[in-house]
């Protein structure tokens, strides 16, 4: 049985309503089911309705409702539980302790000394090295989502590269008659006489 | 500035720099390439987090963990927030961590059972906890909406003639 195929998949069964489940939220995107194998009382499930296997597949705009849906049941389960905290956890990946075929956001109410394990070690880091790792990181990330190169607009000083800030767009210009300009020599007033 | 993080916003070396969100390595890594995406404004605990802050958190978190499985070779990534207990940090974050086969972290727990009538009570006052916190936003949206109303209603004359136009 393949379990990747929507049918034969346990939680897309839970958000078609299927599954006999404890649901405690829902919105366009996502169920909230309380865990039957729970860390502690309240553990939630946070489910997409859509059938993604790991994080990294969801569309951005989806997961960030996703996020949200889970700060609310976070805040939900705190003032339900007069809780001291919430541990919010996903795995992607068998090797990440992911046992289910379908993405699920955990949102599991945390104690002191409550026994769960979701501590992170601290291991002391060699700064070469660390600084070695970023740099691998930070490259790939510069290819994979814009470069890093830093790009001068007048007025708005330097912008770091990102998705977020102007590295999509094109460093040059070509004017109707086939000058090249360099983003950052224009000057502002360029922009209403070349338009 | 007293936050450790918030100064990493501010000269750290990043691994990416967005408008509202920051990555960088952790400092005291549980794995090698353990990463924390953090908001540039320095927000406590979850809860203080607006949601508009929080979405913005969403595609840089997806950005990182798809950046280390390719960037590190890694088997599989973990995404965690300790809200509150096991927060080490007064800069809320979410800890990205590659993950590897015997990388010596091995997240669990003991599931635990209750009884079925106290679940269902249980299961009673969350959902009108959940409820009760769309309320509060609807009650915000609504009053965000008159505050909205108000302030346009003190605009200037020619507004309110142009909307008696048609």
């Amino acid at each position: 049985m393949d379990d990747n195929l929507p049918q034969n998949c346990f939680f897309c069964n839970v958000v078609a309503g299927d599954v006999a489940v404890r649901k405690v939220y829902e919105d366009q995107v996502s169920v909230a089911i309380l865990d039957s194998q729970p860390a502690s009382l309240g553990h939630i499930l946070l489910v997409p309705k859509q059938h993604f296997t790991v994080m990294q597949q969801i569309e951005d705009e989806t997961l960030a409702k996703l996020f949200v849906a889970a700060k609310k049941l976070s805040h939900a389960l705190l003032r339900t539980l007069r809780g001291e905290g919430t541990s919010i956890f996903i795995a992607n990946g068998t090797v990440a302790g992911q046992k289910a075929p379908h993405v699920l956001i955990h949102i599991i109410p945390r104690k002191e000394g409550d026994g769960i394990g979701l501590q992170l070690p601290k291991n002391k880091a060699d700064p070469q090295g660390l600084e070695q790792t970023r740099q691998t990181v930070a490259k790939k990330y510069a290819e994979m989502f814009g470069s890093h190169k830093k790009l001068v607009t007048e007025g708005k000083g330097v912008t770091e590269g990102g998705p977020d800030s102007q590295d999509d767009r094109p460093t040059h210009v070509k004017s109707s008659d086939g000058e090249v300009m360099e983003f950052s020599k224009i000057k502002r007033n360029d922009w209403g006489t070349r338009r | 500035m007293a936050c450790f993080e918030c100064n990493l916003v501010e000269k750290g070396s990043a691994i990416a720099k967005e408008k509202h969100a920051s990555a960088f390595l952790h400092v005291l890594p549980a794995t090698i390439g353990h990463t924390i995406v953090i908001p540039t404004q320095h927000y406590p605990i979850l809860e203080g987090v607006p949601d508009e802050a929080f979405e913005n958190l969403a595609p840089l978190t997806k950005k990182i963990s798809q950046v280390l499985f390719e960037a590190l070779a890694c088997q599989g990534t973990n995404i965690l927030i300790n809200n509150g207990v096991g927060q080490d940090s007064s800069h809320f974050m979410i800890h990205v961590l590659p993950r590897r086969e015997g990388d010596g972290l091995n997240f669990g727990w003991r599931s635990q059972s209750f009884p079925e009538a106290y679940l269902n009570q249980f299961e009673e006052a969350l959902k009108t906890a959940v409820q009760e916190s769309a309320k509060v936003e609807q009650h915000r949206a609504v009053e965000e909406l008159k505050t909205l109303k108000e302030t346009e209603s003190t605009r200037t004359y020619q507004i309110h003639h142009l909307q008696r136009i048609p």
